[in-house]
């Protein structure tokens, strides 16, 4: 999958270049760099660097960067690729009504890498429409990108753009194995999520969403669940949406408002959803799994062909649950990591997979594989 | 973990309830089935959902969700479908896996990742595709629930379907209206585009539209367009005020109907007359005047030359006596006038003159004495031919003496003309009498008449008697 994997920890631009310059070769299609959200980042000299270079380039800026099982939430992790390797910038996705291009210009596209504002509106009908834009076996793997503050920034960019309420769609022509894990468990349910507007679940089983989640939680807690703890504690108690599949997908809370909670994706009205709760052995097993699942997908696509590297998109909150034990998450991905591919990732808000069997879903507090 | 049968007892509520809240959101067909088919595709997690309408034993595509359906095209799968619709309609319910033989023949298109497809005949009037990338379909309820909504499904694409019905027909009566009101709007237009006078409408004194013919009228080309040129600046300068007066009246709502003639200016500089008809109005909801324009040049100098005939003596060019009494009675009531003097001249020996030299002697004696009156008097005196050989001058803010010596130089004149004479010599014997109100007119007049006739008797060939020398 990757061509070069380089990281660039310095706090100044001066070294850029040079970065740079190491990532590309004559045979360079693309770059993509992920810049953790810490880094202290000049957009004007930012641009005035990547603007030189002829090569495709394009990025976002996350809550943090993992590079050889080590956590950053500083610096640029530069990924740059030798197969045909092509990007379309996707602006104001609240109000699209259709893509702006055929993303997939007629041809196979094997991998599709998308990159989104984490925090806008309208992710689930524009993950629908590239879904339904391609009639080949695409697989598509991805994440939101933001900061962890979750106020509304700039957070994608190419070498002409800088922007928010938009996308990545990176179409890169190589094979990758994907497995997705959480690792959460049912606590309480079902219930109906019977009013939602938005980001905003209103109302759980008829009642206030607020109260209803309240007492479920507290009953789990022994104390008071407040405006105060509700991010401490909520990150422990997210909900999940049950498929007819059986399948969840999980949602965060990570806010109240007027008796709403705030989640992070859309739940669809009348959703059938779950309290989950979870703990650090499930979810560092999860990880693991999703490792196993991801090398397992692609020697089963992908015959007598060999991977070059492994790709982890894992969602922020998972590592705001884990806290000390997020290096054993990744300790877990290492010893899954039977190949021992070089690794590259982020931690997103919010994650993108599919293997491209099923409606291609936005999951919160999920870890997402690729290997290829 | 939860309790199973609840988990799908609520699951299938659910799904049956958002199926049932998408089928009722549309009254467009498309748009109503691509909400339920969404929702299914979604819901159930499958790979794409298609919708077909059957009607009389074939299937016509309305629209999917889901994997490449933006780009599906229903020809490669049609006939496959219709094939086997006859064993659809009779089951109901068709659940092909991709180890059966036909499965690629009605999963057009494949990607490989298809395991599962489901066929669904709803009341013979829809057709479900859906392709799943998972087997076991059967087991998930999803059947069961599209069976139970079925008929509500049906419904709602019979309430679409009279819907579209009431659509189409209000599109044929909004396009048959459309279509009269384009026939009018043609008519109108062939009428102002055609009219042979001007046709323009004004808006915040601007020309908001001009026909050709007003264009044509002001020496403009097809090409060239008067639109939102002030109205105003047509006018020729010294009937900018009149022209402006005349919007006014609109704008400050005291007419409604306004008729003006004024001097305008063509594009070369040329100056005409044009008459101008205008009608309040409102466009766009604001105020507006619309009218005609016409060039009336020639009407205009006619009806000079016909106001020239009527107030001038033919013979001399002065004014004649119905005009003289027209002013003798507009000064009348004028005080400015006062004091008025009223001189009358009478051409003597002219019937001897015309007995003897002929009567076009007659007339070029006539026509010398009206020149030189006219040569004599002020431009601020009016002077006519009164009768065959007399003429009668009103001059205005005149006392006795300035009409003395007016008449002296009348005198001096015929004097020094005389000596230049070959001919005839020209006498006049000359009258006047001065008003100093206008209760003393009728009595100027008289003593004029009789100051004249006392001259003509006395003289032997210029006498002068004057109200003064009495």
């Amino acid at each position: 999958m990757y061509h070069k994997i380089k990281f660039y920890s310095k706090s100044s631009f001066l070294g850029l270049n040079d970065f740079l310059s190491d990532l590309i070769t004559e045979d360079t299609t693309g770059i993509i760099l992920f810049i953790g959200e810490k880094t202290l980042f000049n957009s004007q000299q930012f641009f005035s660097y990547i603007k030189k270079y002829n090569v495709p380039i394009c990025g976002g800026i996350f809550p943090g960067l993992l590079y050889n099982n080590r956590i950053y939430t500083s610096g640029i992790l530069g990924i740059s690729f030798k197969v045909p390797f092509r990007y379309e910038a996707v602006h104001n996705i609240p109000s699209l009504t259709k893509l702006p291009m055929s993303v997939f210009n007629k041809n196979q596209v094997q991998t599709c890498l998308v990159l989104h504002d984490g925090l806008t509106c309208g992710i689930d009908d524009f993950l629908s429409k590239i879904f339904s834009s391609t009639t080949y076996n695409t697989k598509f793997i991805g994440g939101g990108a933001g900061r962890l503050s979750l106020k509304r920034k700039p957070s994608l960019f190419t070498k002409d753009s800088f922007w928010n309420d938009g996308a990545l769609i990176i179409c890169i022509d190589t094979p990758v194995g994907i497995g997705v894990g959480h690792g959460w468990e049912y606590l309480h349910g079902p219930l109906v999520a019977n009013k939602v507007d938005g980001f905003y679940l209103q109302e759980i089983n008829w009642e206030p969403a607020w109260n209803y989640y309240r007492e479920i939680v507290e009953s789990e807690i022994n104390c008071q669940l407040t405006a105060d703890n509700f991010f401490d504690i909520a990150k422990k108690f997210p909900l999940g949406m049950i498929r007819t599949d059986g399948t969840l997908i999980v949602r965060d809370t990570v806010g109240i408002h007027n008796g709403s909670l705030r989640l992070i994706g859309e739940v669809p009205q009348n959703s059938v959803l779950a309290v989950l709760h979870g703990s650090s052995d499930n979810l560092i097993a999860a990880a693991g799994d999703a490792v196993v699942q991801a090398y397992n997908d692609y020697e089963k696509d992908t015959a007598n062909c060999n991977p070059s590297g492994m790709l982890v998109i894992d969602c922020i909150s998972r590592s705001l649950y884990l806290q000390e034990n997020t290096n054993d998450e990744f300790y877990r991905i290492k010893i899954c990591n039977k190949h021992n591919l070089p690794t590259a990732g982020f931690f997103s808000l919010g994650e993108v997979a599919s293997l491209g069997d099923r409606y291609l879903e936005l999951f919160n507090k999920t870890i997402v594989v690729g290997v290829g | 973990m939860f309790n199973k049968t609840i988990l799908r007892l609520v699951q299938n509520l659910s799904l049956s309830y958002e199926i049932s809240l998408a089928i009722g959101q549309s009254l467009e067909l498309k748009e109503m089935l691509n909400k339920f088919i969404n929702t299914l595709v979604r819901k159930t997690a499958a790979h794409r959902g298609t919708i077909w309408l059957i009607q009389d034993g074939s299937i016509k595509y309305i629209t999917g969700a889901g994997s490449g359906t933006s780009e599906f095209t229903p020809r490669a799968i049609t006939p496959s479908l219709e094939n086997i619709l006859d064993e659809i309609l009779d089951k109901e319910i068709l659940i092909v896996n991709s180890d059966s033989p036909g499965f690629n023949t009605i999963c057009c298109y494949r990607n490989g990742r298809e395991k599962e497809i489901l066929l669904m005949a709803i009341k013979n009037t829809l057709l479900i595709h859906l392709v799943f990338g998972r087997k076991g379909i059967a087991k998930e309820g999803i059947v069961s629930v599209l069976k139970s909504l079925g008929p509500k499904l049906v419904n709602a694409v019979k309430a679409c379907l009279n819907y579209q019905k009431v659509l189409q027909y209000e599109q044929k009566e909004k396009q048959r209206l459309e279509n009269a009101l384009q026939q009018t709007e043609e008519r109108y237009r062939l009428l102002t585009e055609k009219a042979l006078v001007g046709v323009f409408l004004i808006q915040n004194r601007l020309i908001k539209y001009a026909n050709p013919k007003l264009a044509q009228i002001f020496g403009y080309n097809a090409g060239e367009t008067l639109h939102n040129k002030e109205f105003v600046e047509l006018a020729a300068n010294d009937n900018k005020p009149k022209v402006s007066a005349w919007l006014e009246k609109f704008y400050s709502g005291c007419s409604t109907e306004e008729h003006i003639i004024f001097s305008a200016v063509r594009k070369d500089g040329s100056v005409f007359y044009c008459e101008c008809l205008g009608s309040r109005t409102e466009h766009n909801g604001k105020p507006a005047i619309v009218g005609t324009l016409n060039d009336v040049t020639i009407r205009e100098q006619e009806k000079e030359k016909l106001q020239h005939l009527a107030e001038h003596d033919g013979l001399t060019g002065v004014y004649n006596r119905r005009y003289l009494e027209e002013i003798l009675s507009s000064l009348k009531n004028n005080p400015h006038a006062y004091p008025l003097t009223i001189i009358l001249f009478d051409i003597d020996h002219l019937k001897e003159i015309n007995d003897y030299y002929g009567h076009q002697m007659g007339d070029k004696v006539i026509r010398n004495a009206a020149f030189i009156l006219q040569k004599c008097l002020r431009k601020i005196d009016v002077l006519g031919r009164y009768g065959g050989d007399e003429f009668l001058a009103l001059l205005p803010n005149t006392n006795a003496k300035t009409a003395e010596s007016i008449i002296n130089k009348i005198k001096d004149y015929i004097n020094n003309d005389s000596k230049k004479q070959q001919d005839v010599l020209l006498s006049i014997s000359m009258g006047f009498g001065t008003a100093e109100n206008k209760d003393q007119l009728d009595k100027a007049f008289n003593q004029a008449d009789s100051n004249m006739y006392i001259s003509k008797a006395l003289k032997t060939s210029f006498s002068i008697f004057g109200s003064s020398k009495k």
